[in-house]
């Protein structure tokens, strides 16, 4: 995605999904941020377990803390 | 400043139970000294007096009882103004929540009332506990007591300074961040960031419900066990709180740490780190070393991808809270709070939870790589001196974003893992502001990270020092 359509993409759900105006400006320095958000996530996404699921997360922790106990 | 305000909390509440002073005494000796520093430092929200003074009496009385006490029975505690208690005002630095009275009380809340602690007021923090800084732009900037030219950290800015000036024993942050780290390091006390699910989150004001957590500022490492102790631990209003069992804190401060083995990361964590910063970072790690730890290089797995993931669940999740008061009433949120928020109104649903389906994953890489080789990993909690009050001002919203991630970016990446971080007190950069390390290590163990902290406390006396304001 080029960087104007980014500015433009972000302009368009401002107006049309928030109700709000931001200038070009901003919008592309949103634009920016977003992209930099989306480039992690995607980078992350492609390494993924088609089971992984959010949840998992605290009994994560709670297995991390006990290996450590049994170790 | 009265003698009283130089014991530590646990020092205080041994006084206080031996009656070698009353809890009276200590509460009137913090409310003489928070009017010295309030004005110049605005460190509170909301100064309750009359009921401090109340709650104090009251103590006192009970002592003469032998009634059963608690562990904090008649200690002077403030805490940021995000703690509920029932009908009582709790603004989160905001307009918006500048008259809200919650109908219910935060269960930190009820731990420390029920350990005997007296409520001396609300602390000033960032606008709903969303910059690094203590700016606030609703109930005037905080500032640090070092040099009030510079800020305090943020966002329980009001609880670093409180503390470190002496005006309170101890006080109740939050961090999903940094924000309890950074302003500890700011101004040179004590500050615990708990593994995610130590502490419950009910009744908080929400910043992050995925990366908030709880945890106390202190001055001392062993004033920060006892107060984990009271507060930690499962909670059936707090579904994400752990049923783990809650440690003995103060029983781990043994201040022996011979053998343990001290990660010192090669890369990121000192990429922007000044001379000043990395000189205490240093000597902090050769007082270590000389109590017989090791210390081990080692490259740990990409923290700026972590602070990239934390920063879509943070923005997704603060749209989220806030979406429809950015609609109607974009006014009343300050320029700083707008700007840090709005991007997570663009952020695809997807990317929110590609970036939450990744975290247990990337813990488990994380600690396997990192706490399979070390027992704690050692950074600077703010690789740079503290800045000014006026170089951390946005001029516009573009300035937001950067400033923030050059504050937070050592801090971030524990809040994505959920792993524990201690902030401690190690020296001084050439502007005389303080410079602190943290301590991270696996899932609930805090235990471990206070021993390290307490142990490098007995041979150090940074935590000792107290602005002279």
């Amino acid at each position: 995605m080029t960087t104007k359509m980014q500015t433009e993409l972000i302009l368009l759900e401002a107006t049309q999904l928030r109700g709000m105006q931001l200038s070009e400006h901003r919008a592309g320095e949103i634009a920016a941020d977003v992209q930099r958000v989306c480039d992690a996530a995607a980078a992350i996404a492609r390494e993924a377990d088609f089971n992984d699921e959010p949840s998992r997360f605290t009994s994560a922790l709670a297995r991390l803390a006990a290996a450590k106990a049994r170790a | 400043m009265s003698e009283i305000l130089s014991l530590s909390l646990v020092e205080v509440a041994a006084a206080i139970r031996a009656k070698k002073i009353s809890s009276l005494e200590a509460t009137r000796a913090c409310f003489e000294r928070i009017q010295q520093i309030q004005p110049k430092t605005n460190c509170f929200i909301a100064i309750e007096e009359e009921e401090a003074l109340k709650s104090a009496r009251a103590a006192d009385r009970l002592r003469g009882k032998s009634a059963r006490l608690g562990p904090l029975h008649g200690v002077p505690l403030a805490h940021k103004d995000m703690y509920y208690r029932k009908g009582r005002i709790s603004t989160g630095g905001s307009k918006i929540l500048r008259d809200y009275r919650p109908d219910i009380t935060a269960t930190v809340v009820e731990r420390i009332q029920r350990a005997g602690a007296v409520w001396l007021g609300n602390l000033n923090m960032a606008e709903f506990a969303a910059n690094p800084t203590g700016h606030n732009d609703h109930f005037g900037h905080c500032r640090n007591p070092w040099n009030t030219d510079h800020i305090a950290g943020g966002s329980s800015s009001g609880s670093g300074v409180a503390v470190a000036a002496r005006a309170c024993y101890g006080s109740l942050g939050s961090d999903t961040g940094g924000s309890v780290r950074l302003p500890a390091a700011a101004n040179g006390v004590v500050g615990l960031k708990p593994t995610y699910g130590r502490i419950s989150r009910y009744g908080i004001m929400p910043r992050s419900w995925s990366l908030d957590t709880v945890g106390p500022l202190t001055r001392t490492v062993r004033d920060c066990a006892r107060m984990m102790k009271i507060i930690a631990g499962a909670d059936a209003n707090d579904p994400t709180c752990s049923t783990e069992k809650v440690p003995d804190y103060e029983k781990a401060l043994t201040g022996k740490i011979r053998g343990l083995r001290i990660g010192v990361p090669l890369n990121h964590y000192y990429e922007e780190a000044s001379d000043d910063v990395r000189r205490c970072m240093t000597a902090s790690l050769d007082v270590l070393k000389s109590l017989g730890a090791r210390v081990v290089e080692l490259e740990v797995p990409d923290p700026q991808r972590l602070f990239d993931l934390s920063n879509a669940v943070t923005q997704a999740e603060s749209a989220a809270i806030h979406g429809r008061w950015m609609r109607e009433r974009p006014q009343d949120y300050s320029l700083m709070m707008l700007a840090r928020t709005e991007p997570g109104f663009h952020l695809p649903a997807t990317v929110y939870l590609q970036a939450l389906n990744a975290r247990p994953r990337l813990s488990e890489e994380f600690i396997a790589s990192v706490f399979g080789k070390v027992d704690v990993l050692h950074a600077p909690v703010i690789p740079m001196p503290i800045p000014t009050i006026e170089e951390t001002t946005p001029r516009e919203a573009g300035d937001v974003q950067p400033m923030i991630r050059r504050l937070t970016r050592n801090n971030r990446p524990a809040n994505f893992l959920g792993i524990p971080a201690l902030s401690v007190p190690a020296g001084f950069s050439a502007n005389g502001l303080p410079v602190a390390f943290q301590l991270m290590g696996r899932p609930f163990s805090e235990a471990l990270l206070l021993q390290v902290g307490d142990a490098y406390q007995r041979v150090t006396d940074w935590h000792a020092r107290a602005p002279s304001i």
